[in-house]
This record gives C-alpha cells, sequence and structure tokens, in this order.
C-alpha cells in the first residue's frame, strides 16, 4: 500500500503544483502594471517625448520629400526618389511611418490621459503629465491632419479606429490643446516632473501656446491665433533634445536606403538669405538618386542635434498674418520687421535663426505682406514640415508646381487591418497634373 | 474550476486502484535467451512480453532478458524483434521461482506483433494501433558512422524529410519534419522524448555566426551508441496524448538498459577523414575587365582541407536478476571540412535498473555531455566562406610584410577569420530520468516519470582589431552570451488491463506536468584593447538579460478494446493546460480514436486467400487533434508589454508595438490516416502503406494591426495549412541461407502542402529574401522577380545592351507591358518561381550478411523534385566579384562570339528567377562493410570478437544542381523567431556542403 500511497501522493502535488500556470512576463511589465502605477505613469512621461520626436522626425522627412525642401540621395530606395517627384503608391514605407509614429505618439498621450485620474499623483505631476500628453497628442494629430485628408482621434481601445476629416481633426487638436492649458494653470508641475519627466529644453507651457497659435492659424481663427501668439513668451526656444542613445530622426534618415537631403535650391533660391539659409543648411554638392543638387544639413548635422518644438519666429509669423486678416497692416509689419532685424547669435533668442535683414520696405496691403509672411516662413520655418500645409494654401500644388501632392495616400496596413474606416485615397499614386486645389 | 474537478477525479479513482491491489498474487522470474534461427547468433533488442500483460523485457547484446515481476500461473510469454517473425512459449511460473524460455526467431518481414509505447499510453502492440508508427533499432543507428541520431535516421523513415542543413562539424544542424510543415514560426521538428522525458532539441545561437539558426540542434547533444531503439509517430492521430506539443510528431528515445550476465566491456574506435564532396570551379581569366593581367586564385583551397574524425566508445553492461546496468563513456573529436572548425563530444551515460521488491522496478537514468565546438562565421552577412563568393578570383588573401591584405569587396580576410576568430561553443548538458514501476496487481500498472534536462549554452565571439577596415568591427568584437535552459518533466500514468470472454479492455490515465525554463544573459563590447579577448578589454560593453517560463499541464485517459486479438477500437482524450495560452483558452482539449482489423486472422480471409501468398493483412484508421503551443520566443505574446526606453538620460516606457493576445491558443492539427499493413510469401515480404491528411488550423504569425491604434501587430491566429500524402515501407527477405541473407528495405514518402488560408496579406518569411508565405501555394515558396521573356518564343527579352530584363524593369502599363512581351506572359512584376518542398523523397537501403562473418550495408536516400535557389551562385555574379568562370564570357575581347555585354552578370543579379534550380539528389548515404574477427585465438580473449568496419557516409551525390550541395540550408532548423521562419527551405547561401567522410572502426568486446 505505501508506494501506492506514495504515487498518489507525488500525482497530488503534481496537480497542486502546476496549479498556477497564469506566469507573468519578468522581461516586461504589462499595461495593467504600468498605467496603474505613478511611477508608470512618469514613465510614460519620458517615453511620449522619445515618441513626440520620432513623429515630429517622420512629419518633417515626408512633408520634405513631397515639397521643394528634400530630396533623396543616391543610395535611396527609389521609392524615395519618386516621392520626390509626387510619386506615392499606397505601399509606401516612410508614409506609413508618418501615420504610425504619429499614432504611437497619441497612443502613449492617451495611456496618460485616460488613466491617470484612476491613480494617486501629486497634484503638480498629474497637471505636468497631463499638460505634456494633451500637447503631444494634440501636435501628433496636428501632424497627420498637414498629411491625410482624414485621421484618426479617438483610436484608444478599439482595434478599428474612426476617421475624420480635417476640420473635425483640427477641432479635437485645439480642444486637446484648451485642456493641456488647463491642465498647467491647475498648478505649477512638481520637481519630480520637471527633473524626471520632462525633457531638458523643452518647455511646455510656450509650447502649447504656440500649437494653439499653429492650429488657430491653420483653422482661420485669426483674433485666437493672435491671442496665442501673445501669450508665447519672446525669450523661450522649446525644443525636444536628442543624443547619441536616443538619436535625431531626421539626422537618421540623411543616410542610407532612405536617405534624402536638403535641395540645394532653398540656398540658391534668395541671395539675401543666406544667413538664415546657412542655419539649416551647409553646401555640399551632393548629386542625389534622380539628379537632384543636395546640402548637407547644418540644423540636423549630427545625431544629437535638437529637434525644435516651434521656432520662436513661427510664433510672431503667425501674430503678423492674424494682424494682416484682422486689418492690423501697420501692426503687422511691425511684427515683420522684427521678424526680419532678428540676426544670429543675437535678438531676444540667440540660437533661433534671423535674416538680420533690414526692415521690410513694400507696399503696405495685405496681399504684399500676406506675401513677405510666407516667404519669411519659407526661410524660418525650414525642415519643420509647415511648407506642406502653406503651399496648399497658397494653390502650389501640383505635378510641375513646388508641392508635388496635396496628401498622402492612406498606408496599405492601415487598409487592410481597417477596410471599414479609411476611405478612398484621395488622390492617385501619380500627382495631380495640374495645380489642383487640395479640398480638405 | 476544471483543475478542482479533475483533481477530484483523480482522488475519485484512487480507491479503484487500491482494490485491485487485493487482487496481486506471488510472482517469480522468467528468463533465457533469444537466437537466430538460421545463424544461431544472440539477438538483441529482442522484446519479451508475457501476453495479455504489459509486463515484459528486451534482450540485451548476449540476446539475453529477464522478466522479473512475472506473475505466478502459466503465461504465454511473447518474444519477436523487427526483421523476424513473433515466437509464442507456454511457461509455468511459480511465485519465488526462476523459470527458463529460450526463443529461436525466424525470419519475417512483419512487425505486427512489435510492441511500442509512444503515444499509446501502454505498451501495446502494433497490431492494435490505428496509426503507423515508424521504429529504428540500435544497429541501423550504430552502422550510420553519424555524428548524431538525426543524422542516423536519415533514409530510414517514410513520412520524414530529414536535412542535414549544413556540413559544418557537430551534426550541422538537422531538421526533421514529419508530415510535412505543420507551423509557420513555433518550430516545425517533432517532440523528442528520451526513455519517457521530454528534451530540448532547440537551435539557439546567441551570436551571429551568419544563418540565423545554430549550425548545431541540440540533440547533437546525445550519443548514437547509446540508443536501443527509436520510435516515430508522425501525427495528430498518432500523437494526440502528447496534447498541445505533438502537432509535429514524436520521437522518442529508448537507451541502452543492459543485460543479465557478468559484466561485457566494449570498447568500440572509429577513425574518419572527411573531404569536401566537390569544390567550385573559379574565374581563371587572366586579364580583368580593363584588360590588365591579373593573377587568379581559388579562395577554396585556403578555407577547405582534409578533415580527420576519431570517436571511441566504452561501455560496460551486465546484472544479475535484480540489478541490470549499462555504462558508456564517449569521446569523439570531429574535425571540419572548413579549416578552424571542429566539435567535440564527452560524455558518459549510467542507466540502471533495480527490482527492489518483485511488483516494484526502479530505473535510473543519467547522462552527462559536454559539447565544445569551434564555429567560424559564414553566411549572411560577412563570413569565410562569404567572402570566397564576394570577392574577385583576383584577390590574394595571403599576407604581404606581415600584414593580411583587406579583401577588395566584403571583408573579412577569409584568412583571418579562419588564424584569428574565434567563435567557440561550449555546451555542459545533464539528462537525468527516474521512473518507477509497479505492479500492485497482476493487470495493474502504475508508473511515474520524473525528469530533468537541464543544459547551460555558452557561446562567444572573437573578432580581433583591423579584420575590418570599417564599421562596428572594425575596433574588434568580443562577446559572450549564456543560455541556461531546463526542463523538469513528470508523469504519472495508471493502466489496467481487463479480459471479459473475447474481449479485452485496457484502460489507462495520467498526468502529466512539465516546467520549462530558459534564461540567457549576454554581453558584448567592440574598441578592444590589444591581446586580450574578454568583453572587459572593450570600450563599449552593452549586456541583456531574458527569463522566459513555459508550464504546461496534462491530463488524459485512453480506453482500448480488442476482440479476439483482430479488431481494435481505441479512444482517447488529453486536456492540456499551457501558461502561454490567454486565460480563456488556457484547457484545450484533443480528442483521437482508431481502429485496427487483422483482415488476416478472420477464417473468410483464409478461405479466399491462402497463406502463402498474403500471409497477414491488417487495415487501419484513425482520426486524432494535437496542437502546438507558442514557442519559447513567443511565450508572452498574451501579454501588454511595456518595453523599457531612455530619452534625455531618462528612464521611459512605452508599449511594445506587438499587441497582446488573450485569447491566444495553440496552433491545431487534425489528422485522420488510413492504411494497409500486409505480410507476404510466409512474411518474407512486407509493405506498410498510409495515406493522411493532416489540416492545421489557428496558424500562429504576426497579424499587422491597424497603425492608427498605435500597435503595429498582434501574434495570433492567421490561417490553416494542409499536408496531405502517401507513404510506403517496404522490406523484403530477398534470400535468407544459413550463409547468405539479403535483406532489401525501401521507402516512399509524397507530401503535399498547401497555405489553405490566410488572413492576413502575403508575406516574404525573411524579409527581403525569396520565400514566401501565400494563401494556395506550399509553404515557402520562392517569390519575386523573374526574367522577362518572350510569349510566343520563350526567349528572353534583352535590353539595348543585350542584357536580361527584369520583371520589374518593364513599361507599367499592362498594354505596354504586352506589346513588348507579345502575350501576357509578363504581366505581373512578381511570380512564383518554385517550390523548395520536394514532390517526393524515397530511400532503398540493401544488406547483406554473408558467410558468419561479413555484413556489407548500402543505403541511398534521394529527394526529387524540390527547388532550390543558389543565392551562393547569384552573389558571384556581382560586377565586383564576377568569380565564377561563367562571368568570364564579360571579359572576352570583344568580337568574341561568347562575349557578353558589360554589366550582364551584374543586371542577372537582381533577377531571382535566374537563381531557382532543381534540387533534386540521390545520395550514397551509407556503405558499410563489416567483418567479424572470431576465431578461436581471439574469442579467448574477446568473447564476441572484434568487429571491423569500413564505412563511408555522404559518399556520392547524383544531382544537377550546380552548387555544392543541393541538401543544405543557410538558415538552418528555422526554429522559430522573427527574423526566419520554417518556411525558408531550399536556401543556399554560403553553407559549407556536408562533407564526403570514409570510417573504419574497431569494436572489441571482453
Amino acid at each position: 500500500m505505501r508506494p501506492l500511497f506514495a504515487m498518489a501522493l507525488v500525482a497530488g502535488s503534481l496537480g497542486l503544483s502546476a496549479c498556477n500556470l497564469d506566469t507573468t512576463n519578468p522581461n516586461a511589465p504589462t499595461q495593467e502594471t504600468v498605467v496603474t502605477s505613478a511611477d508608470g505613469l512618469l514613465f510614460l512621461g519620458v517615453g511620449l517625448q522619445l515618441r513626440l520626436g520620432s513623429s515630429a522626425g517622420a512629419f518633417i522627412y515626408g512633408a520634405g520629400l513631397v515639397t521643394d525642401e528634400l530630396g533623396a540621395i543616391a543610395t535611396a530606395f527609389s521609392t524615395i526618389s519618386d516621392a520626390e517627384g509626387g510619386t506615392v503608391p499606397p505601399g509606401t514605407g516612410f508614409v506609413a511611418d508618418v501615420w504610425g509614429t504619429n499614432s504611437r505618439t497619441i497612443k502613449t498621450a492617451n495611456d496618460i490621459i485616460v488613466n491617470q485620474a484612476a491613480v494617486a499623483l501629486p497634484r503638480g505631476t498629474r497637471s505636468g503629465l497631463l499638460g505634456l500628453a494633451y500637447m503631444a497628442k494634440a501636435e501628433a494629430i496636428g501632424e497627420l491632419l498637414q498629411s491625410f485628408q482624414q485621421v484618426p482621434v479617438d483610436a484608444y481601445g478599439t482595434r478599428t479606429p474612426a476617421l475624420v476629416d480635417r476640420a473635425t481633426a483640427l477641432t479635437s487638436v485645439l480642444a486637446l490643446l484648451d485642456s493641456a492649458d488647463r491642465a498647467y494653470a491647475d498648478t505649477v508641475p512638481s520637481a519630480v516632473f520637471t527633473s524626471q519627466v520632462r525633457a531638458t529644453g523643452l518647455d511646455i507651457p510656450n509650447t502649447i501656446q504656440a500649437y494653439k497659435a499653429r492650429y488657430r492659424r491653420i483653422g482661420g481663427n485669426w483674433a485666437g491665433a493672435l491671442a496665442a501668439a501673445d501669450s508665447v513668451s519672446r525669450t523661450v526656444f522649446s525644443i525636444l533634445p536628442f543624443s547619441a542613445q536616443a538619436v535625431n530622426p531626421v539626422f537618421n534618415l540623411s543616410t542610407g536606403s532612405s536617405g534624402a537631403l536638403p535641395r540645394d535650391v532653398f540656398r540658391t533660391s534668395d541671395p539675401t538669405e543666406t544667413q538664415r539659409t546657412a542655419y539649416f543648411v551647409t553646401a555640399a554638392n551632393i548629386v542625389g538618386r534622380i539628379g537632384t543638387p543636395l546640402d548637407n544639413w547644418n540644423v540636423f548635422a549630427t545625431n544629437a542635434s535638437s529637434i525644435p518644438a516651434y521656432y520662436p519666429d513661427e510664433v510672431l509669423l503667425i501674430k503678423a498674418e492674424a494682424l494682416v486678416n484682422l486689418s492690423r497692416l501697420p501692426e503687422a509689419k511691425a511684427v515683420i520687421d522684427s521678424v526680419r532685424t532678428d540676426c544670429p547669435n543675437a535678438g531676444r533668442v540667440t540660437t533661433d535663426p534671423g535674416p538680420c535683414l533690414g526692415a521690410y520696405a513694400g507696399a503696405i496691403t495685405a496681399a504684399d505682406l500676406t506675401n513677405e509672411i510666407y516667404r519669411n516662413r519659407r526661410y524660418e520655418l525650414f525642415g519643420t514640415g509647415l511648407r506642406w500645409e502653406d503651399l496648399r494654401r497658397l494653390g502650389l500644388v501640383g505635378a510641375t508646381s513646388v508641392a508635388k501632392r496635396c496628401w498622402f495616400p492612406y498606408p496599405i496596413g492601415e487598409r487592410n487591418a481597417n477596410p471599414q474606416s479609411v476611405p478612398a485615397d484621395p488622390e492617385g499614386t501619380e500627382p495631380p497634373a495640374t495645380n489642383a486645389a487640395c479640398t480638405p | 474550476m476544471r483543475l478542482a474537478f479533475v483533481r477530484g477525479l483523480l482522488c475519485a479513482l484512487a480507491p479503484l486502484a487500491a482494490t485491485n491491489v487485493l487482487a496481486a498474487q506471488g510472482t517469480g522470474i522468467i528468463r533465457g535467451r533469444i537466437m537466430d534461427a538460421a545463424s544461431r547468433a544472440p539477438v538483441a533488442s529482442a522484446q519479451v512480453r508475457i501476453s495479455g500483460s504489459t509486463i515484459g523485457a528486451l534482450s540485451g547484446e548476449n540476446g539475453e532478458y529477464i522478466i522479473p515481476a512475472a506473475p505466478a500461473g502459466t503465461r504465454t510469454v511473447i518474444a519477436q524483434r523487427i526483421g523476424y517473425g513473433p515466437s509464442r512459449r507456454e511457461v509455468t511460473v511459480a511465485a519465488g521461482e526462476t523459470v527458463t524460455a529460450d526463443f529461436t526467431l525466424a525470419s519475417a518481414a512483419v512487425t505486427l506483433g512489435e510492441v511500442v509505447v509512444t503515444g499509446t499510453a501502454a505498451p501495446t502492440e502494433r497490431r492494435a494501433i490505428g496509426t503507423s508508427i515508424g521504429s529504428v533499432d540500435s544497429t541501423s543507428i550504430s552502422r550510420a558512422s553519424a555524428t548524431t541520431i538525426d543524422q542516423a535516421l536519415q533514409g530510414k523513415i517514410a513520412g520524414a524529410q530529414i536535412t542535414q542543413n549544413s556540413g559544418t562539424p557537430g551534426g550541422g544542424g538537422v531538421s526533421v519534419r514529419l508530415r510535412g510543415t505543420s507551423s509557420i514560426i513555433s518550430g516545425s521538428d517533432p517532440l523528442y522524448i528520451v526513455d519517457g522525458v521530454i528534451i530540448d532539441n532547440s537551435s539557439a545561437t546567441l551570436r551571429d555566426l551568419g544563418s540565423r539558426s545554430n549550425v548545431q540542434n541540440r540533440l547533437a547533444d546525445l550519443n548514437p551508441a547509446d540508443i536501443e531503439r527509436i520510435e516515430i509517430i508522425r501525427g495528430a492521430a498518432a500523437a494526440a496524448l502528447y496534447g498541445s506539443r505533438a502537432n509535429n510528431g514524436v520521437v522518442q528515445i529508448f537507451t541502452k538498459r543492459g543485460s543479465i550476465g557478468r559484466g561485457r566491456i566494449s570498447f568500440q574506435s572509429r577513425a574518419s577523414t572527411s573531404e569536401i564532396p566537390r569544390t567550385l570551379r573559379v574565374n581563371s581569366y587572366p586579364y580583368d575587365i580593363q584588360g590588365n593581367p591579373v593573377n587568379r586564385f581559388n579562395l577554396q583551397d585556403f578555407i577547405f582541407h582534409d578533415a580527420m574524425t576519431y570517436e571511441n566508445n566504452l561501455s560496460v553492461e551486465g546484472g544479475s536478476e535484480q540489478t541490470r546496468y549499462y555504462i558508456n563513456g564517449t569521446w569523439t573529436e570531429e574535425d571540419g571540412i572548413e579549416r578552424s572548425t571542429s566539435s567535440s563530444r564527452k560524455g558518459g551515460r549510467v542507466n540502471l535498473t533495480q527490482e527492489i521488491t518483485p511488483k516494484l522496478n526502479l530505473t535510473i537514468g543519467a547522462n552527462f555531455v559536454n559539447t565544445h565546438n569551434e564555429f567560424q562565421v559564414n553566411g549572411e552577412g560577412a563570413g569565410v566562406l562569404t567572402a570566397f563568393l564576394f570577392n574577385p578570383s583576383s584577390y590574394d588573401p595571403r599576407p604581404v610584410a606581415g600584414l593580411f591584405p583587406f579583401a577588395p569587396v566584403l571583408d573579412p580576410n577569409p584568412l583571418v577569420a579562419i588564424n584569428r576568430f574565434k567563435n567557440p561553443q561550449d555546451v555542459n548538458r545533464f539528462i537525468g530520468s527516474m521512473q518507477a514501476r509497479w505492479n500492485p496487481a497482476d493487470r495493474l500498472t502504475l508508473s511515474y516519470t520524473l525528469g530533468y534536462d537541464g543544459y547551460s549554452l555558452e557561446q562567444s565571439q572573437y573578432f580581433p582589431r583591423g579584420a575590418f577596415p570599417t564599421g562596428t568591427n572594425a575596433t574588434g568584437l568580443s562577446a559572450n552570451s549564456i543560455n541556461n535552459s531546463r526542463i523538469l518533466n513528470q508523469d504519472a500514468v495508471a493502466n489496467f488491463i481487463l479480459p471479459y470472454g473475447d474481449f479485452q479492455f485496457t484502460t489507462s490515465g495520467g498526468v502529466n506536468y512539465t516546467e520549462q525554463r530558459l534564461r540567457t544573459t549576454s554581453a558584448a563590447t567592440t574598441g578592444l584593447i590589444p591581446v586580450v579577448e574578454v568583453v572587459s578589454a572593450g570600450a563599449t560593453p552593452s549586456a541583456a538579460q531574458s527569463i522566459i517560463e513555459l508550464k504546461t499541464l496534462g491530463f488524459y485517459g485512453q480506453e482500448q478494446i480488442g476482440w479476439k486479438d483482430k479488431l481494435f477500437l481505441t479512444g482517447a482524450l488529453r486536456w492540456d493546460a499551457s501558461s502561454t495560452f490567454g486565460p480563456d483558452e488556457r484547457w484545450q482539449v484533443f480528442p483521437k480514436g482508431s481502429v485496427s482489423y487483422v483482415v488476416s486472422e478472420d477464417g473468410w480471409f483464409r478461405s479466399l486467400v491462402p497463406e502463402r501468398a498474403v500471409s497477414s493483412l491488417r487495415l487501419r484508421t484513425a482520426i486524432g487533434y494535437a496542437g502546438n503551443q507558442p514557442s519559447t520566443l513567443n511565450a508572452y505574446s498574451r501579454f501588454d508589454d511595456y518595453v523599457p526606453v531612455s530619452y534625455d538620460g531618462k528612464s521611459g516606457l512605452l508599449n511594445s508595438v506587438t499587441l497582446g493576445n488573450e485569447g491566444l491558443k495553440p496552433e491545431r492539427q487534425r489528422e485522420w490516416e488510413f492504411g494497409v499493413d500486409a505480410g507476404f510469401l510466409d512474411d518474407r515480404l512486407s509493405l506498410e502503406a498510409t495515406y493522411y491528411d493532416k489540416l492545421v488550423t489557428d496558424l500562429l504569425y504576426f497579424r499587422p494591426a491597424a497603425a492608427s491604434t498605435g500597435y503595429t501587430r498582434q501574434f495570433s491566429a492567421i490561417g490553416a495549412m494542409s499536408n496531405k500524402g502517401v507513404e510506403l515501407l517496404a522490406r523484403a527477405i530477398a534470400v535468407d541461407r544459413p550463409r547468405f541473407r539479403w535483406d532489401a528495405t525501401a521507402t516512399y514518402t509524397r507530401n503535399r502542402n498547401i497555405v489553405k488560408r490566410l488572413d492576413i496579406p502575403d508575406f516574404q518569411s525573411a524579409s527581403g529574401y525569396p520565400n514566401r508565405i501565400k494563401e494556395g501555394d506550399p509553404i515557402g515558396v520562392f517569390y519575386g522577380v523573374y526574367a522577362a521573356r518572350n510569349c510566343a518564343t520563350g526567349d528572353y527579352l534583352l535590353d539595348s545592351l543585350g542584357r536580361l530584363r527584369p520583371s520589374t524593369s518593364l513599361p507599367t502599363t499592362i498594354d505596354a507591358r504586352r506589346a513588348l512581351s507579345g502575350g501576357t506572359c509578363n504581366d505581373s512584376t512578381n511570380r512564383i518561381l518554385g517550390d523548395p518542398n520536394p514532390d517526393w523523397l524515397g530511400s532503398l537501403l540493401n544488406e547483406f550478411q554473408i558467410g558468419k562473418k561479413l555484413r556489407l550495408r548500402a543505403l541511398l536516400d534521394g529527394t526529387f523534385g524540390g527547388d532550390v535557389i543558389n543565392l551562393s551562385r547569384r552573389i558571384r555574379d556581382l560586377g565586383t566579384a564576377l568569380n565564377s568562370p561563367e562571368n568570364e564570357a564579360e571579359l572576352l575581347p570583344y568580337g568574341d562570339p561568347r562575349k557578353r555585354p558589360p554589366g550582364y552578370f551584374a543586371r542577372r543579379l537582381g533577377i531571382f528567377s535566374e537563381y531557382v534550380e532543381d534540387g533534386t539528389f540521390v545520395k550514397l548515404r551509407e556503405l558499410s562493410a563489416t567483418y567479424t574477427f572470431d576465431q578461436p585465438f581471439v574469442r579467448r580473449v574477446f568473447s564476441s570478437g572484434i568487429d571491423l568496419t569500413v564505412s563511408g557516409r555522404n559518399l556520392h551525390t547524383w544531382s544537377d544542381y550546380s552548387g555544392y550541395d543541393p541538401e543544405v540550408n543557410l538558415f538552418g532548423q528555422n526554429a522559430g523567431g522573427t527574423t526566419t521562419t520554417v518556411a525558408d527551405r531550399g536556401f543556399d547561401f554560403a553553407v559549407i556542403p556536408i562533407p564526403r567522410t570514409w570510417s573504419v572502426s574497431l569494436r572489441f568486446t571482453y
């Protein structure tokens, strides 16, 4: 009997010890543990800024390729040089990157926004995290709506997010920025947030105001844009920092099979703009894959170059444009002059681009001032991706125009996995032949 | 809750078992000797068993057997072995007494009486099983002159495609596909079990040697000399009892147990020489492309050499009625045909069987092995053979003034790699098992197995400073990675046999629990200081660690009903839970059912067919389900993981872009098979034929997610795959005379694999390479760019310079393409270029016994109709290499009619279709002659004489393939992962070919 008893015991203990098949992953925390703890949310805040940097890089690269900013280098795949000419088939990788990286920024922002309420956090830490998350989500949606005709704004908790049109998306962006504003207004961010989460050099409250101005401008809310522009500090240069470990994505895309560099047309197009063009590029005589003469980056010269959250003078140019549209032309000219007379290593912010030109001498008409504002935006905001939207507004889109396309096609992966939500592509693979009015 | 129910059930069954204990009676011992009827030689590995029970034993090398716990009374004892017909004797066992029963066995090709234990819950006669089960005995293994067990199985099993993936020493990495490929990513090699213990057969490559898979699979740690027999079950119908791990079939290995009698010492020593089966010719044109004279070199002369292998086995076996033992020590040193490569295996095994009481039997097995390999980098990236393919034949790698010149196209200089690179791999492994078998009653057997398989695999890599002119490794590389693997296995089974009139009921039930843990730690650096090779010598050390745990719990029950020993019905259920499955899918049920009908035992059949023509005939059919768990690589795929990142000097977290799958469940296979086993001409000729139909559903792979969710993919069920096929095994005793015997065995295997359904878009298995997974086509078809042809004439379309036109270079509009092609044959930009899955496999083994002293053996093994993509030949077309004789045509002076236009081959490089070749081959796998010196003066010292064997392995290959060897595969065993899948087959790129090996071996038995 005894061996039987022993065997029964063994069999019994076998069943008991095996009871717990719910192993945990010792290599990585799960969503449940991350989003339900204060520490987890702080770590997400750090990750969110990395994702914001990646998505900004993808946007700058994509918008640069289909406008006159960037060209494919010789070692780039033909998809890159095709895009330079405006040919972008739905499966193009960098388009999927613009879509994917911004969606991931939104996802991480949502991880914080949706879950923070259930987590006990010091008030100042919560305000900092929420301000950052709303701001990052708003900018990511904003970059999407400057690249695609319809975009996802509410993707959390669903496998097949709906897409909304640009106007609806813009409303969301502005509402998010208002939320960011309120979060920051609630209380001053804690030292924990400032030291453990916020990236060195990223000024969140001013970035929120600058983005408000940026997207109110896109929405044509000129009074609002003016108010937001006026609440941005003139002495702050807010940046996303990079390093050898977390590399600048635009620099990273300047070599190899996806390599693209600034076209030399930027440097050569206006001899009076040498101060500002030298800020962004250095002459290099590089021949691109389809013969485009290319320069090297100066502003993104190394893997540790930072990407500006916004350039301080973007805010001034928005202010000037708002003033023009509100028919306050002399005030607008004064603002334009303050941009024109800014010099490198001088002025309110010493490290931003400065044309070091004289005061504006042209006619003080709405049309002339607007022209001058757009001209300044081209040279002041190179390598921000913002030029694509400007060219759309100017109607300079088409196969033979400055921007080759109105929109990117929707990524094929999104269409396959989310067929109900993704509409037909607004344009074909080939760019529209004539200047197209890019209807939103 | 379910678990509680099962535990309750177990408890409910316990008293039932206890009542049967009361029925126990006294036991005695049966022992005796098994001999060949013709030659009177002892027959080893014969099964001896008491009819109507599970009690039995195997005969040892001297033909002796012992059944220690034979129940008292008059019993029928049956002895049988592969190649012989069964023999029966009645014996009367008295309690506490020993009775002797000797048997002589007559040759027969039919094996219906053979007892198998794999997948059957209890030892069962083959005749009762509704599926086909393969078995291979020790002589087939030991005479193969193979380094590893899986090599030794090549050409011996119908329904198995056994491929040696490279000619690297230490086994070269062997893939076994039983009835086709049954998974994409979770591994397609069978589950290996040694003496009841699940063992690890992974191919983890911790450092990059250019093949994405180790060139050695861990089965190579086992010593073929220890093997008694091997059983192979090929699909779900037979393997259902192994539940969620049995999709790819099961191979169970039984090691030698020792035999009764005085200790027998046996020493075997083998010396072999290996050589490259063929070398590739090189461009020997004396001028370069500019017309300047150049010297040409054949880098293969610097890379390959003839290599020696020494293998020694010393074993002692023996025993008494209560104790039997088998002890073996082994030492193998194998040099590779590629200079700087070698493999050694040193180890020992102790198997001990002890009868504690007549009813309680304890078996203990302990196996320790150290495997040490020195490997070399080949294949993708940078490597020795890679450098041969990439560089022009004008490259002289020899040192100039003490400095090794860099290669013009792709470094390293092969001589630097051979002399200075180090890629050692060290395995220390212990496999232990303890098995207790208790027969509390005549018809009741309880057994418990505890198994442990633990090893550490340490893989290092050292590149000196300056081996590469640029790149991250230019300042040297030192890396060290360690895998600690442990599998703990527990198995408890109860068997009860109940005869009732003409019926016999066999009831079995059991529980199995397996715990697997894998811990990996690695460290690496570049920027080495001189001389020192450890990681600490570098400027940029980095480290990583991962821990993986898998747990599987299963319960199973089986009922077999036999009627008059000719009709058998079996039904079984396995109920399995794995920690890798989502909580709601945790418990999975795998049923099976089978029927076996021995028609020839029926009177009506005998009245129609004379015994002389059809001596035996059996029909069988079975259906069963089995599963496949996510492998260790995807063990945590059910979780939504967050991964650490670093930004601005701060630690952060981000969601992994792979979304967790709470509903994860195993791949599930349904297999149906039907077969006939027949014996003809007094059992001199036997035929086993099986048709099978397998369908794997819930195939696991990464399903692309909508990127707008913030995820890119999810590990989940994405489709279904089917394998249908036929396997035949024919054995014939062509001549059976006292002084001459001729046995022939032939196998035929035909499998059709189709990806039946794919819920995700087609995809390239390894990004950038041609193997594709596509609905409606066999797994891993070659897919890509082809050379455009004139649709009417079939001639190549050429460009203005006379070069080929890739399908991608044709006009984009379909009308323009058709106008240019004169038809629709070039409509698509990519197409299927070939299929690496063979049409059929076949083997033919002939064995001759001449007199009593000489045995001859020849095994032919062939693969027919599979394609190979010769990417080695492709890369030789690189404009900067042009090192094949074919490339000479581009260097010829203008005006020569053979002249190819400049850039012809560089253009061809981009056209994959031009490198797909027929991989059909037949290999002379084994050839051997063994002579036994047993003259009286020899036997005075060595009781069983001295065996002298001269043998060869892979001596010749008949094939039209233009590369080294159509059998090899760069991505090796593809045990799973994210960068390659099991679909990557027929992929020849800078792989060391399988050597031709001649051996001389001596075996002394004292």
